[in-house]
């Protein structure tokens, strides 16, 4: 052996490539009967004057190499006592040409693998070498027998179809011959489909190999092959998650691997995962890693090929041939040739079509070659196939819990990455939640999908033009209430409010459509409405903390603040980390000036999220009237630094407002802030150069800050001079003067 | 004989585990006693187990004999190539009695420094034109064996028709045609004088081959037209039995012992006493059944091999040796033709069949004479007049399942 060889993480990263034997002997599951049998054949081949001529099939990732790798180490048995030569193509056979390339790797592996032969078979390579080319392969073959003497050969080979493939009709002749010269040859090898070749009856190896098919894994052998991953990587809570809630979520992640043993490895990491984010980053990270490797696959396929594949994986459902014509711009006839191959190559599955048992209906056979495809065509990122994975994995009510609590996380964070990354979990988990729904009732038409589709783009432009195209019986709560939030966003509050009330009428109890009419409402200050609304949404959901503090908004407009502060107190009960309901205590209890009060709220909500912008300028504004000057110095001072965040951020805020607040600061600091040394002022060019990208609104600010430098640090008389006339005067009245 | 075990394969044997024929090898030596044999047959028969048992037989007496495979051999020199080491080989081992004079002083004249016949080869640039001087001289030192003993030297060359349809297909009619010349004008000799046999096998008939060359390259010469045809039938009961029991070895199982030959003659029934399809149905029973032979399981075997796409290219030949050999025109009918019998309950009437087909009636009896020739119908005479059906049942079977 000259391979190193690795632990579990290897083949959890890597496959079963230079994997250690003993882990790889641990992990057969749904393969140790095969491996048993080929070991059985290969101990005959051996002992009993036997040969065998297998090719093991099965698509990619279903072990192929992990039981040739068990295979060749159980047969090591057989090389020490000396009954039997190996010949392991270990590696992918990339480099065959030919026949002659062929007898050369056998060559290769005898000196690969048998660490005594190794320097006389390489004197012989040199033979080899210095030979006419048109003796090579004889002087190969003649080594090749001289080597192995009256001992059977076995070729162990993967990818054995692009093996024969190269050789060619000629090169498989001559293969042919050459086991029937050496009668003690036999061949163990292990494809993804069966060559044509091995089909046709001008061919050599017609009919001639004896053909496995890897099955596919069962529930039961995937539930095993995660609880002995667990086991062996010593994952306690993995392992206690697969003797409870974990065991349905394998029979989930089962239905939609498909049986695979590759991609169902790649989910044990989902199982290791402890947070939602994780989930989603680790399942796109793999699938983009494993993207690639496809595309260069589907790219050596012929085009017509590649435009079924392609149409038939974003179908997601089967496909019958009408359709798949139709759409693919292929005739019948060369459609059904080109179906017909691409079912060979195990890249299609046929189904019946249980409507027409004449007719077939056609699905991608490989779950991962979909998802390389899907992930290629989803814009947005979001591989459908990770939202049908959702879809089993959680209930619906799971799911909403954890949309809602991505839209906090959303809300709160302030990092523009992650916040887009959040926007697309939330989006999986309602597209998760419509895909649950579907499957309980009937499928959606094209016409609601595409609308939905737009919806999740926030394209509601489109939505709403969409909308129009979707029959009569499709017209359910959900179309309602996605279509109010679109009129709602484009401003169109009355269509808004009419597209709710139809949701309603169609699903009474929805707190989530009584909530947003009551958005609507607010937005039209028709606050009557919006109370009446969002009491309806309490109603039927006394815990939806967003109805509360939205409810206490509007009495805060009312100048109810009793019922204000009775609202809020009510959100922030449900949910004790509400900082928009604190930040509107404070608001509150400002407008009573109850100053500590509205000081300890904004406290809180500061507490709760750092960066929240509107808390610190609202903070600042107390202080300023308590005269507290330095605090509100500080303030104010963090009020720009999170400002900055903001703007960046925040969508639904004008920036001139919030703009319009930084000056201030800037300007309260520069009257105020007696100790204002050059450092700080710096400081504060800098947020402003590198956070606000020096937007118009702030560049005045920022030349008073250089010249509050200048001036009045440096004591520079004539930097005063720098600044316009109009802006001199305002800089001696407002900061100068106030300073005194 | 005592079974011995053997494992489910359509791949390779040893020789000496090659099952039964030995009646038929009894028959084939006396033929090859007085002339050459052609043995056509379609893939999977088990003419290259029958032609290798041959020579394994042979060796068992005084006679020799030498098996090639042919196909993927790309040309002459390469064949000559391929004979003289196999020759010379087994003269090594003392088995021939041939000289090489003639090949060791035509190698040498033209190139002097090589005398030992070890180094002699024709796969080197300068012979490229010498081919057919070098065949005749290497024929020639065959012919010239001594063979006091009277033995009969068999050269099987199996696959020899594909082998030059191949050459036809790349091109190289004229070799082929060429190497069919050499062959006609040594084969007397070396038959009269060596006492050489060619037998000659291969999955597409040699007719065939000879046809296209007549059409397409006015080819006359009938370079076998004095040798014997040999078929290679079903098996014989007592042979099937035999291969059953040997299969058996390879951890089968039975229900109960007193069933065992029951289902043996069930599975040499459904297929029809060929070696294949019985291994064929070993396999399925291995690898679906779990080795275990009932009546059910080897029904159920017996229609997965039928039906399942997993084997759907078990009997192509069937269908795809008539598209690859035969004219487009010629085979539409012979397709039609074999459709139209698998449909028919027992034997059919020629006039039934001109009757049923849309095609001149003359053309219906040639392809029903090719479809007799090719093995895939037997005829007889009824009252009726010409009569036919499918060969071998099991034929007709997944013809009438798959293709009608």
């Amino acid at each position: 052996m000259v391979e190193t060889q690795q632990g579990i993480s290897t083949f959890l990263s890597f496959g079963a490539k230079s994997v250690k034997p003993e882990i790889l002997e641990e992990l057969l599951i749904g393969r140790r009967e095969n491996v048993d049998y080929l070991t059985k054949c290969v101990g005959e081949i051996a002992h009993d004057a036997l040969n065998h001529q297998l090719i093991v099939v099965g698509q990619r990732g279903m072990g192929k190499t992990h039981l040739l790798r068990v295979l060749y180490q159980r047969s090591q048995v057989f090389l020490k006592e000396n009954t039997l030569k190996i010949a392991y193509f270990s590696e992918e056979e990339y480099g065959i040409s030919g026949y002659l390339d062929f007898l050369i790797r056998i060559l290769n592996a005898f000196i690969r693998w048998n660490d005594e032969d190794r320097e006389a078979l390489n004197k012989q390579m040199d033979v080899l070498r210095e030979t006419h080319a048109s003796r090579q392969i004889d002087v190969a073959e003649q080594i090749i027998a001289e080597y192995i003497g009256d001992k059977p050969l076995l070729i162990l080979a993967e990818n054995f179809n692009d093996i024969l493939e190269a050789l060619g009709k000629d090169g498989q002749g001559k293969l042919r011959s050459f086991m029937y010269r050496h009668a003690r040859t036999s061949i163990i090898a292990t494809s993804q489909a069966l060559s044509p070749d091995l089909g046709r009856e001008d061919r050599p190896f017609y009919n001639f190999f004896t053909t496995i098919y890897l099955k596919k894994l069962t529930y039961e052998d995937s539930l095993a092959l995660l609880r002995r991953l667990a086991d062996m990587e010593q994952q306690e809570n993995v392992i206690e998650h697969l003797k409870g809630k974990g065991i349905a979520q394998v029979r989930a992640v089962h239905e939609l691997v498909k049986g695979n043993h590759r991609l169902l490895v790649t989910f044990y990491e989902f199982l290791k995962a402890d947070t939602l984010a994780s989930l989603s980053k680790i399942f796109i990270k793999t699938l983009n890693d494993l993207k690639p490797y496809y595309e260069t696959f589907i790219r050596y396929l012929p085009p017509q090929q590649q435009k079924i594949l392609h149409y038939i994986a974003l179908s997601k459902m089967p496909q019958n041939g009408t359709e798949i014509s139709k759409n693919c711009f292929i005739d019948p006839k060369s459609l059904s040739k080109q179906l017909s191959e691409l079912s060979r190559r195990n890249l299609i599955d046929a189904i019946p079509d249980p409507d027409d048992k004449r007719n077939k209906l056609y699905d991608v056979s490989e779950p991962l070659l979909r998802i390389s495809i899907e992930i290629g065509e989803h814009k947005e990122g979001i591989s459908a196939l990770f939202i049908d994975f959702l879809a089993l994995y959680y209930s619906f009510d799971e799911l909403n819990t954890q949309r809602e609590r991505f839209w906090n996380r959303y809300n709160d964070e302030t990092d523009s990455q992650i916040k887009q990354d959040l926007l697309q979990d939330i989006f999986a988990r309602i597209k998760a939640m419509d895909l649950q729904e579907q499957k309980e009732g009937k499928e959606w038409s094209k016409a609601l999908k595409s609308m939905m589709e737009k919806y999740y783009e926030r394209n509601y432009e489109t939505v709403i033009k969409l909308a129009e195209k979707v029959s009569e019986e499709e017209k359910d709560d959900k179309y309602f209430g996605r279509l109010g939030i679109a009129y709602d966003e484009l401003y169109n509050y009355p269509k808004a409010i009419e597209s709710y009330y139809k949701a309603i009428d169609t699903k009474p109890n929805d707190n989530i459509t009584w909530h947003n009419l009551g958005n609507t409402y607010s937005n039209l200050q028709n606050y009557p409405k919006a109370i009446e609304s969002y009491q309806k949404s309490i109603e039927i959901k006394p815990d939806y903390h967003s109805a509360w503090n939205n409810l206490g908004r509007v009495y805060e407009n009312l100048k109810d603040y009793s019922k204000a502060i009775e609202a809020y107190r009510k959100a922030i009960e449900i949910k004790p980390d509400k900082h928009e309901a604190w930040n509107n205590l404070g608001n509150v209890y400002d407008n009573l000036q109850d100053y500590p009060k509205a000081i300890e709220a904004y406290r809180k909500a500061i507490e709760i999220k750092p960066n929240k912008w509107e808390a610190w300028n609202n903070l600042g504004i107390v202080y300023e009237i308590l005269n507290d000057y330095p605090e509100a110095v500080k303030v104010y001072q963090k009020a720009i630094e999170t400002g900055a965040i903001f703007i960046k951020n925040g969508d639904w805020i004008p920036k001139g407002k919030v703009l319009n607040k930084v000056l201030r600061s800037i300007n309260f600091i520069l009257q105020h802030d007696q100790n204002l040394n050059i450092t700080q002022i710096q400081h504060l060019e800098s947020v402003i150069e590198n956070d606000y990208q020096m937007p118009e609104e702030l560049k005045i600010s920022y030349k008073y800050l250089q010249i509050f430098c200048r001036y009045v640090l440096e004591k520079e008389e004539k930097a005063l001079l720098k600044l316009p006339k109009e802006q001199r005067e305002f800089f001696i009245r407002e900061i100068l003067e106030k300073r005194k | 004989m005592q079974p011995y075990k053997i494992s489910p394969t359509s791949g390779t044997i040893t020789d000496e585990k090659i099952v039964g024929r030995e009646t038929e090898i009894a028959k084939m030596m006396l033929l090859l006693e007085a002339q050459s044999v052609v043995i056509e047959e379609m893939r999977r028969m088990g003419k290259t187990m029958f032609v290798r048992k041959l020579a394994y037989k042979c060796a068992t007496t005084n006679n020799r004999a030498l098996y090639f495979f042919l196909q993927g051999t790309k040309d002459l020199v390469e064949l000559s190539d391929m004979l003289f080491a196999e020759l010379r080989k087994e003269q090594s081992h003392g088995k021939l009695k041939i000289t090489f004079e003639g090949i060791r002083k035509f190698y040498n004249a033209l190139k002097p420094e090589e005398v030992n016949l070890e180094g002699i080869s024709f796969k080197l640039p300068e012979w490229k034109m010498k081919w057919k001087d070098a065949l005749s001289t290497l024929l020639e030192d065959i012919a010239n064996r001594n063979n006091e003993n009277d033995e009969i030297l068999t050269i099987i060359l199996d696959e020899f028709p594909i082998m030059l349809w191949d050459w036809i297909q790349d091109g190289k009619a004229n070799e082929a045609m060429e190497f069919l010349d050499v062959l006609r004008k040594q084969r007397q000799i070396l038959e009269a004088k060596g006492k050489v046999r060619f037998v000659i096998c291969g999955s597409i008939g040699l007719q065939v081959v000879l046809k296209h060359l007549k059409q397409k390259h006015n080819y006359m010469g009938e370079p076998f037209n004095e040798t014997e045809t040999f078929s290679l039938e079903a098996m014989s009961q007592e042979d099937a039995i035999f291969l059953c029991e040997c299969l058996y070895l390879s951890d089968f199982k039975v229900d109960t012992q007193e069933n065992k030959s029951q289902y043996f003659e069930k599975i040499i029934s459904l297929a029809d006493r060929l070696p294949f399809y019985i291994n064929k149905i070993f396999t399925v029973l291995q690898q679906n059944f779990d080795s275990i032979l009932t009546e059910n399981n080897i029904q159920n075997a017996f229609q997965e091999l039928l039906t399942a796409p997993n084997h759907l290219k078990t009997f192509n030949h069937l269908y795809d040796r008539i598209k690859i050999y035969y004219p487009e025109n010629e085979a539409n009918i012979m397709l039609k033709l074999l459709t139209y019998i698998a449909k028919q309950e027992g034997v059919v009437a020629e006039t039934n069949i001109v009757q049923s087909i849309d095609f001149d009636p003359i053309l219906i009896n040639e392809a029903l004479l090719i479809l007799v020739s090719e093995h895939y119908l037997k005829r007889s005479f009824g009252e009726k007049g010409r009569v036919y059906i499918f060969k071998y049942e099991i034929f007709k079977k997944w013809w009438k399942l798959n293709k009608a």
